[in-house]
């Protein structure tokens, strides 16, 4: 796709997702959309880092929650203007991640797998025990809608209008980027690493800024998902969670932009037709167990039939 | 001839494990020739490449470049103007022709992320000027009808050539060829042999490794023979070739 298809392609869209939000009245659909654009966005970042920096992060929950705490804890704790939150916590997921990534991607191996391992462990057991600013176990309330000046997003549809505005300009964006000079090098660095520092590409720093990115624009989604639901607690962002965030972009593909949506909308359509189904079949336990089994068989299946995920049928090798 | 050889090897020594693969070697490369370091398979030719191009480091022993001594960081010492291909033809084998040596330009373009994602009018206007460079690349190297194939289609002669494009496309001031000739019939060699001497006419030094002898003989203005990491002789094709220590060590592969 070139620039001007691209621009066409997120018209549509969002064009689309205007009219579902002032057609559609369904609070669940709306928010089942909702979560597939706020995982999207967080599934777009690691796709680009197992996509171009070859590595895979399985502690990107923690960047999740890092956005939606530090959003959370400034508006709802210390009365921040809710943008002006929401800009702090893309920077905290963008640090943090370059501070766990920089001892990491001058050394070769699976290492980031280790260290985003143990940092999302980290970071999961300080919100649960550091009540004080995160209201531990039972997580903060109160935190305000994002609003311009008296447009509040406190609806679904306007909270889709938002989070799905959000998606597409970051996949504007991304779309630009890897179809440039930058993208070229991160394509070429997952081609050979050699061949591309001999061309004088820094890959060690070229996959930290990758993983920077992620880290970015995964805590952007958690601020937004914070200021959607309005409160939050360490539950949701523990492993699990990164867990279904790496199954996201193996189904939907690694290294590709609509692949990352493609994938959300999957993992969010099956564990709510897991959810339905289940007490069809069983009464005794919850479907979060039966979650597991089918992202690990889905993990299985994808790695050795669909290796480029979902959007590699789309675009089958010439 | 300038007073000061443009590449400077000195003592250079890299072993593994207490196993000697390179035994303090010693040469120069002056600006605007072409040098050919020949050997043995296993004589430590690439692996002296290695220690020029900074994906080694040396156990002992320096390079200078310019009177400046390299970095040890692949990247770095590209950025210094040094430019490879390796021995084992290393492309981006999914990506076209083109974008190949587009990706050589890297270093040339100065568009950061933000322009790149912004399309700002300097990075689009930068794109077109990389884009005009890479396709008259193209056309030195004989690709410019393959320029929209992906680089894993073309032919084996035609990949090397690739290499090379992409390689000069980084503006190299010193060209490093690993075993350039090697798997190429005599047609191909011939094509070859021309585009290096272009190459050199072009301003840019050249040293090269290979253990074809015919080829090198015919291109290089200096030869350096290696043997058991160390050096046998150093000269000018003729002398090298008469050296009865080079007759000696490659007995059976006879120097025609």
């Amino acid at each position: 796709m070139n620039a001007r298809q691209r621009a066409t392609v997120l018209l549509a869209a969002a064009l689309l997702i205007g009219v579902t939000g002032l057609t559609v009245r369904s609070s669940y659909v709306l928010g089942m959309l909702v979560f597939i654009a706020l995982y999207a966005m967080a599934g777009l970042g690691l796709s680009l880092v197992m996509g171009f920096a070859g590595q895979v992060s399985l502690g990107q929950a923690a960047f999740f929650a890092v956005g939606a705490y530090v959003s959370g804890v400034l508006t709802a704790s210390h009365g921040f203007n809710g943008w002006v939150a929401l800009a702090l916590a893309v920077t905290a997921g963008a640090v943090t991640a370059l501070l766990v990534g920089l001892p990491i991607f001058r050394l070769s191996g699976l290492l980031l797998a280790m260290a985003t391992l143990g940092f999302g462990i980290i970071v999961y057991y300080v919100l649960v025990n550091w009540s004080g600013v995160t209201g531990g176990p039972s997580g903060l309330t109160g935190i305000p809608p994002l609003a311009i000046g008296t447009f509040r997003f406190d609806s679904d549809a306007r909270v889709l209008w938002l989070v799905w505005g959000a998606l597409l300009l970051l996949l504007g964006l991304a779309g630009n980027l890897v179809d440039s000079r930058i993208g070229r090098a991160l394509r070429a660095v997952s081609g050979s690493e050699a061949a591309a520092e001999a061309v004088g590409i820094d890959t060690a720093r070229l996959k930290l800024a990758v993983f920077t990115l992620a880290g970015g624009s995964t805590a952007l989604a958690g601020a937004l998902y914070a200021h959607y639901l309005t409160f939050i607690n360490p539950s949701p962002f523990g492993f699990a969670f990164s867990v279904e965030l790496v199954v996201m972009v193996v189904l939907g593909g690694t290294a590709s932009l609509w692949g990352s949506v493609l994938g959300a909308a999957a993992v969010v359509l099956l564990v709510e037709g897991l959810r339905s189904l289940l007490p069809l079949v069983s009464v005794s336990r919850g479907a979060a167990e039966y979650e597991i089994v089918l992202f690990g068989l889905i993990l299985m299946v994808f790695m050795i039939f669909l290796p480029r995920g979902l959007a590699g049928l789309a675009r089958r090798p010439a | 001839m300038s007073a000061r050889p443009l590449l400077e090897v000195e003592g250079l020594a890299k072993e593994f494990g207490g196993l000697a693969a390179v035994s303090g070697v010693d040469f120069a490369v002056q600006a605007h020739q072409i040098k050919a370091l020949i050997g043995p398979n296993g004589v430590g030719k690439t692996i002296i490449f290695n220690l020029i191009s900074g994906a080694l480091r040396p156990t002992r022993g320096r390079v200078l470049f310019d009177g400046e001594p390299l970095p040890h960081r692949p990247h770095a010492v590209a950025a210094r103007g040094i430019a490879r291909t390796f021995q084992l033809v290393k492309l981006f084998g999914e990506m076209t022709v083109l974008d190949n040596v587009l990706v050589g330009c890297h270093r040339r373009g100065r568009a950061g992320w933000l322009g790149c994602a912004l399309r700002t009018r300097a990075a689009r206007v930068e794109e077109h000027h990389l884009r005009a460079l890479a396709v008259q690349i193209l056309e030195l190297i004989g690709l410019a009808r393959s320029a929209h194939a992906p680089a894993s289609a073309l032919s084996y002669g035609d990949q090397r050539r690739l290499e090379i494009g992409r390689a000069l496309a980084s503006e190299p001031r010193l060209l490093l060829l690993d075993e350039p000739g090697a798997g190429l019939d005599h047609a191909e060699q011939a094509r070859l042999a021309a585009l290096i001497s272009r190459i050199r006419e072009s301003g840019i030094t050249v040293l090269l490794v290979d253990h074809h002898m015919d080829f090198v003989m015919e291109i290089s203005d200096e030869v350096l023979v290696l043997s058991y990491g160390r050096k046998l002789a150093e000269g000018p094709p003729g002398a090298v070739r008469a050296d009865p220590d080079v007759i000696a060590a490659y007995l059976g592969e006879e120097p025609s």
